[in-house]
């Protein structure tokens, strides 16, 4: 009773089995898995009954029923052992129909015993000790013709899956070493029976074993998840290439999109080296060889002759046991990208060979204009010079012809100063500068401009000043301009001009506050106003003259200084503009030592600060 | 009055300068080019030399350097005259002994202002390139 209960709940488990195969029915290996489940449940519930049954005849019909079981499972063993160790492909078809000659034949057999007996010689009942009365049969020709034909098979099946197993070329090797232990231990058990050393037949109970196993199969390993097969739809769908290689380089698995790239059919490249079917990877794949991530730019010819670009990313995959077991290769088209990179590099190389070129015409055209204008202003101071010879109106064209000469002399400045600035190629020229005379000189120089403009100067200055380690012709430039444009947008009003020395982080710093009561700046004008090229509006333009490089010069040359200048304003309140100058000792100090250089170089670092007049 | 050494390949600059260093009452000598100027700095002995750099065969530089380093003429003052307001030429003029920059167009009272300068300075006694020999 005991032997017939635990037999009906392996034949539970194996049903259990049998369902939930038939639900995965959509992933390849279920389907022979439920032939197989399907079968042992028969055999095992024939089993039983046989054992719980007292009559012979009836035994001998529960025998009869139990063989569709066990004829059936050499050959779902062998079909699922295929479809599962290579990966999904199945047996062929006609093949598959013959492997059940043979079952059905013994079948016949069977059924028909009594009138031949070449199945079962002898049929009797012998009473056991532990499972009372039992079926003693002694076997015929049949018997033995398809225990031969069920180990060939299932030797078959065997070696398929150890196979896949040695190549490693499945998804994991503990979901084989479950099914090849199942299939192992009933036929072991079988054969130990078969054997006679022991009396009862034990092979359904080493079923019991194989249920567990496929149970833990399926429901611990996951086996017939559905996760490989989302995998697989995704791998399938991407517009990646991705190709998988195992320890021995060999493709093991590659996607359509892969496929799509080396132009090549899953035929032609499985189980090959990858280098024979991707020559391009070579390079990359002995640099990553052993267990590196990495990603490289990788450019293919197409065989139409184009070349397109990919990225690779090779990373190493391991199995269960952390073991190195081959590559998961990634290879993304970025051909687009490519291009767009080179068109933008090509552009932007071309953008700065024009600002290049611009500046250099600049500079050049600015020379040119000096060696004329240096003639006419020349000339004309000269003939105002010898003025006893000259008639009072031509000194006033003279006049006109020298002011005229020397405003457009300072345009043509502002452009050379500007084409420097941005060519690169200016330099700072630091010396001690006396700031009570750099303000007085600012205040004479300013002095026809603000009268011209009826404007007042205040000077607010921290009692007498010092002096600070600069370029002074820069900073001269910076505070003239500053002033210059004060006077001339203010009518009427006073330009106020404050300097401070203090301190900043312990470093002398000097500020200038230029101020003026004019009719001030649009606060949208503020924030391009150290551009070049922008003056408020075009009135203004005309009205004051300048060509708008002005304030963009001044404040490239503050920062040339390493100084900062701010703006605020408002409009019909005036404008303030403060700049803020470090003290450049420490540059100075250093170019005091240039009577010593020790080397070119050197003395070209230390050169900036020579005082020009000593 | 102070006798000046004008190096000046330009006509039109040379006759300019020239007018008006005459006319501020200096006596002017005048050298068209490089190897000209060294020669002239030693025979005329002049109190001041404004030297265009830009000058043909031997240029400013060079021409300066050689007087710097000629004993004779070595103290004279030169001030520079050139069209390149880069602060790379500066240092390069510097470097070559010259005592003093005008960017052109040249300024008159700028130019006269840093003449007196040199011409009333006793010349420095420690010249810079000695020493680094």
């Amino acid at each position: 009773m005991v032997a017939s209960l635990l037999l009906c709940i392996v034949s539970a488990i194996c049903a259990t089995l049998a369902i939930v195969s038939y639900r995965h029915w959509h992933v390849a290996a279920a389907r022979p898995l439920l032939l197989l489940m399907l079968a042992l449940t028969i055999w095992t519930s024939g089993f039983a009954l046989e054992i719980a049954l007292q009559d012979l005849s009836l035994k001998l019909l529960a025998a009869k029923i139990q063989y569709i079981g066990i004829v059936a499972i050499p050959i779902a063993w062998l079909i699922f052992a295929k479809r599962y160790g290579t990966l999904g492909e199945p047996i062929a078809h006609r093949i598959g129909l013959l492997l059940w000659i043979e079952p059905v034949l013994t079948l016949l057999f069977l059924w028909t015993n009594e009138q031949h007996h070449l199945f079962y010689r002898t049929i009797s009942i012998k009473q056991t000790a532990l499972l009372g009365p039992m079926l003693s049969t002694t076997y015929g020709p049949i018997f033995w013709v398809h225990a031969l034909y069920a180990y060939i098979l299932i030797l078959a099946g065997s070696i398929l899956l150890l196979r896949a197993l040695l190549r490693n070329s499945i998804r994991g090797r503990q979901q084989l070493i479950g099914p090849l232990l199942a299939t192992i231990i009933p036929w072991a058990a079988n054969a130990i029976y078969l054997s006679g050393w022991v009396e009862l037949d034990i092979t359904p109970f080493a079923f019991a074993a194989t249920g567990v196993i496929w149970a833990w199969s399926v429901f611990r390993i996951r086996m017939l998840d559905l996760i490989p097969i989302a995998r697989d739809e995704v791998l399938e769908s991407m517009s990646d290439g991705v190709i998988v290689q195992n320890d021995q380089n060999q493709v093991i698995d590659i996607n359509n999109a892969a496929l799509s790239i080396i132009k090549r059919s899953r035929k032609e490249v499985m189980n090959k080296q990858l280098i024979t079917v991707l020559p391009e990877s070579a390079e990359i794949m002995r640099r990553f060889r052993p267990i590196i991530h990495g990603s490289e730019e990788l450019q293919i010819m197409d065989t139409d002759g184009v070349e397109r670009w990919f990225e690779v990313r090779i990373s190493p995959l391991q199995d269960r046991l952390k073991q190195y077991s081959g590559h998961l290769i990634v290879l993304s088209d970025i051909t687009e990208r490519k291009n767009a990179e080179a068109i933008l590099l090509a552009a932007k190389e071309a953008a700065e060979h024009a600002s290049r070129t611009k500046s250099a015409i600049l500079m050049n055209m600015s020379h040119e204009l000096l060696t004329p204008l240096n003639a006419i202003i020349g000339y004309s101071e000269l003939l105002l010079l010898s003025t006893p010879h000259t008639s009072p109106e031509h000194i006033t064209d003279l006049t006109h012809i020298m002011n005229s000469g020397q405003n457009l002399l300072n345009m043509v400045r502002d452009v050379l100063d500007l084409a420097q600035v941005e060519a690169g190629v200016l330099r700072c020229d630091i010396q001690p500068i006396n700031l009570d005379q750099l303000v007085e000189s600012l205040a004479a120089n300013v002095m026809p401009t603000l009268q011209m403009h009826h404007n007042q100067l205040a000077i607010n200055t921290s009692g007498k000043l010092g002096t600070i380690y600069s370029d002074q012709e820069k900073l001269e430039r910076i505070i003239a301009h500053l002033l210059d444009n004060a006077a001339k947008f203010t009518e009427y009003g006073t330009v106020t001009l404050s300097v401070y020395q203090t301190l900043l982080n312990q470093q002398p710093i000097v500020t200038f506050h230029i101020a003026d009561t004019g009719h001030g700046i649009a606060s949208e004008a503020i924030e391009g106003l150290f551009q070049p090229f922008t003056q408020e509006d075009m009135s203004t333009t005309r009205r004051h003259g300048g060509m708008g490089i002005g304030l963009a010069i001044v404040h490239q040359f503050c920062q040339l200084l390493g100084g900062t200048l701010n703006a605020s304003s408002k409009s019909g309140a005036g404008s303030t503009f403060e700049l803020t100058i470090p003290d450049l000792k420490s540059a100075y100090t250093l170019a005091g030592q240039e009577s010593t250089p020790t080397s070119i170089q050197f003395a070209e670092e230390q050169i900036n600060g020579i005082d020009l007049t000593r | 009055m102070a006798s000046i050494l004008l190096v000046e390949d330009n006509e039109m600059n040379r006759d300019m300068l020239t007018r008006y260093l005459r006319w501020e009452g200096y006596t002017v000598h005048i050298a068209t080019q490089g190897a000209q100027a060294i020669q002239m700095a030693e025979s005329e002995r002049p109190d001041l030399i404004l030297m265009d750099l830009s000058i043909p065969v031997i240029d400013g530089w060079e021409a300066t350097r050689q007087i710097k380093a000629n004993p004779i003429t070595h103290q004279i003052p030169i001030i520079a005259l050139t069209a390149h307001a880069l602060t790379e030429d500066r240092y390069r003029s510097i470097q070559a002994g010259c005592d003093d920059f005008e960017t052109k167009p040249v300024s008159f009272s700028r130019l006269a202002e840093k003449m007196r300068k040199l011409l009333n300075k006793p010349t420095p006694e420690i010249d810079p390139l000695n020493i680094s020999i």
